[in-house]
């Protein structure tokens, strides 16, 4: 039985391109017009597989790798259902780390149905070496909890090692950080989620308990490539939008 | 007539025979096998040598032969409860109490519920002891013996001689016993084997009476003097209590550690899906960093 994220009391959402603040569920940002397709259209290329560490440049030194080991595996020790990818390279200029996270997440085709069972509890974390900024992405699984609000409440938290010590130090300080909170914030999702089974029934007419989750999620594009990889799926369909209102306002 | 208030004199005699009151009563002892150590376990060195199954030991010589033999003759009767006499050529190496246990767990073979020994010793002062021992003694009993042990010192004090005195204790001393044993011959447990006192099965007595092993010397270490006489029940009561806080604190330390390693999971629910993205819907935060090997970043971000 799955519960709705209501009831985890998540914060609004944003757009991930101009980082606006939504009201609602939309597929297409009101404020710049944000859409799968024009985000598929941006980066006109297939990513790499999500694995811990995504580092074409080989700018991580060993002694970097070996501290940012430590602490993914501490992390993913104690939530066994996240996986953490840190990607670190150069974006092109005026490329958003946020952006980019969000279509890598949804873009990087998983590469067995464990992988993609497991790819909504993903956790993306994104080093731009070119404008010295850290983006974290988490799927579907995890924004319950790690919302728009808690997310960059939490890597705030890290600043300090952020900005002394740079980003390795940063992230795994981070990390502890938001090990160290997300215990509580479960604790209190557990019991939102009791509560929640224990109403019943005026609950279950306003978010249906039965529907169950499609087993297999929708790429944003699939390429020919892909549909050689992955069974057909179907492509966002433009007209979803329409009815839906985009209220959006500047963060 | 108003009463004259006592001198200082008549206060140090009254002193001198109360003391002499209290050591006289001293030199009974009264021993109880189950709670004193078995033979071997104490220090006890200068142990008398006894001629085969004599109960009279004369290191002295001061006996003259037919006081020892009439002595010798008259303790052999009494084997159910045996006393023995020993008269020392100086003085006892170890405390009374500890040195006949010692030579009365050694002595007394099995069978024997009661025993006991006249020890005349020559240093630091003459003095004659008497030890009794039995065993699973009740205050009643303890303090009969006692008595028992105090009428044949009494003895002692007719005679002239220390060693003709300990000799007519010893003898009065055993018909005594004999009487007590016969009296309470129910109440008074014959002796069992203790597991500190050799192989299990058979009597304390007879394991003591054996002769030490050619490589063991017949003295034991300090330690043993000293685990004699610590009190074990309080050291192991002592042991728990600080075990259990050791424990506790332990535990209330630990404890917060194990439930702060334990897996949590995040809860199953609906995804808010959004921008008809399948896996993420864009919930994103970022950061600026710095990268401490160089400049200070432009503020692009």
């Amino acid at each position: 039985m799955r519960a709705p994220p209501e009831i985890f009391d998540p914060g609004k959402t944003h757009c991930p391109s101009c980082n606006a603040t939504l009201d609602s569920l939309v597929e297409r940002c009101g404020f710049c017009g944000f859409t799968a397709q024009t985000c598929v259209q941006r980066y006109p290329f297939v990513p790499p597989p999500l694995d811990r560490f995504v580092d074409p440049d080989s700018a991580l030194e060993p002694g970097e790798r070996k501290v940012l080991n430590k602490a993914l595996n501490r992390f993913e020790k104690r939530f066994p259902q996240v996986t953490v990818t840190v990607c670190v390279m150069q974006l092109p200029e005026g490329t958003d780390g946020r952006e980019f996270g969000y279509w890598y997440l949804n873009r990087s085709l998983p590469r067995n149905p464990e992988e993609r069972k497991r790819r909504q509890h993903h956790m993306l974390v994104i080093v731009d070496r070119s404008s010295h900024s850290v983006s974290v992405t988490v799927g579907y699984g995890l924004d319950c909890i790690l919302d728009d609000v808690f997310l960059p409440r939490s890597l705030n938290e890290a600043e300090h090692h952020f900005k002394t010590r740079g980003y390795v130090e940063g992230i795994a300080q981070w990390l502890k950080l938001l090990t160290r909170n997300l215990g509580t914030a479960l604790d209190e999702a557990q019991f939102a989620q009791e509560r929640w089974e224990r109403r019943g029934s005026p609950m279950l007419g306003q978010f249906p308990q039965g529907e169950a989750l499609p087993t297999r999620p929708r790429e944003i594009v699939q390429s020919p490539r892909d549909t050689e990889r992955e069974e057909p799926a179907p492509k966002p369909n433009p007209t979803s939008i329409s009815g839906r209102t985009a209220v959006a306002s500047k963060r | 007539m108003r009463r004259p208030f006592p001198s200082p004199g008549n206060i140090l005699a009254a002193g001198c025979a109360l003391a002499f009151a209290c050591t006289s009563e001293a030199e009974v002892h009264v021993l109880d096998f189950e709670k004193t150590p078995a033979a071997g376990l104490l220090s006890v060195a200068d142990i008398p040598e006894r001629s085969g199954t004599g109960h009279v030991i004369d290191e002295t010589g001061s006996l003259v032969s037919e006081l020892l033999l009439k002595t010798e003759t008259a303790l052999r009767r009494r084997p159910g409860a045996p006393t023995y006499l020993v008269i020392k050529d100086g003085g006892l190496p170890t405390s009374t109490d500890a040195y006949g246990n010692e030579l009365l767990r050694r002595w007394i073979t099995g069978g024997g519920r009661l025993g006991a020994l006249v020890l005349s010793v020559s240093e630091p002062l003459p003095a004659t002891h008497v030890v009794l021992a039995g065993r699973d003694l009740n205050s009643t009993d303890r303090q009969r013996l006692r008595d028992l042990g105090a009428a044949a010192l009494a003895l002692s004090a007719t005679k002239g001689d220390p060693a003709e005195g300990a000799a007519a204790t010893a003898l009065g001393l055993a018909e005594a016993l004999a009487t007590f044993a016969t009296a309470y011959h129910d109440s008074i447990i014959a002796p069992t084997p203790t597991p500190d006192a050799g192989a299990a099965g058979s009597p304390q007595g007879a394991d003591a009476a054996k002769p030490a092993p050619p490589g063991k010397p017949n003295t034991t270490s300090h330690w043993d003097i000293l685990s004699a006489k610590l009190d074990w029940p309080l050291i192991r009561a002592v042991s728990l209590a600080v075990g259990g806080i050791t424990l506790l604190i332990a535990g209330m330390l630990i404890l917060p550690r194990l439930l702060g390693n334990r897996s949590l999971h995040f809860p199953e629910h609906e995804p808010r899906k959004r921008f008809s993205a399948p896996y993420a819907g864009g919930s994103n935060a970022q950061i600026r960093y710095r990268d401490p090997q160089l400049a200070p970043p432009p503020d692009r971000v």
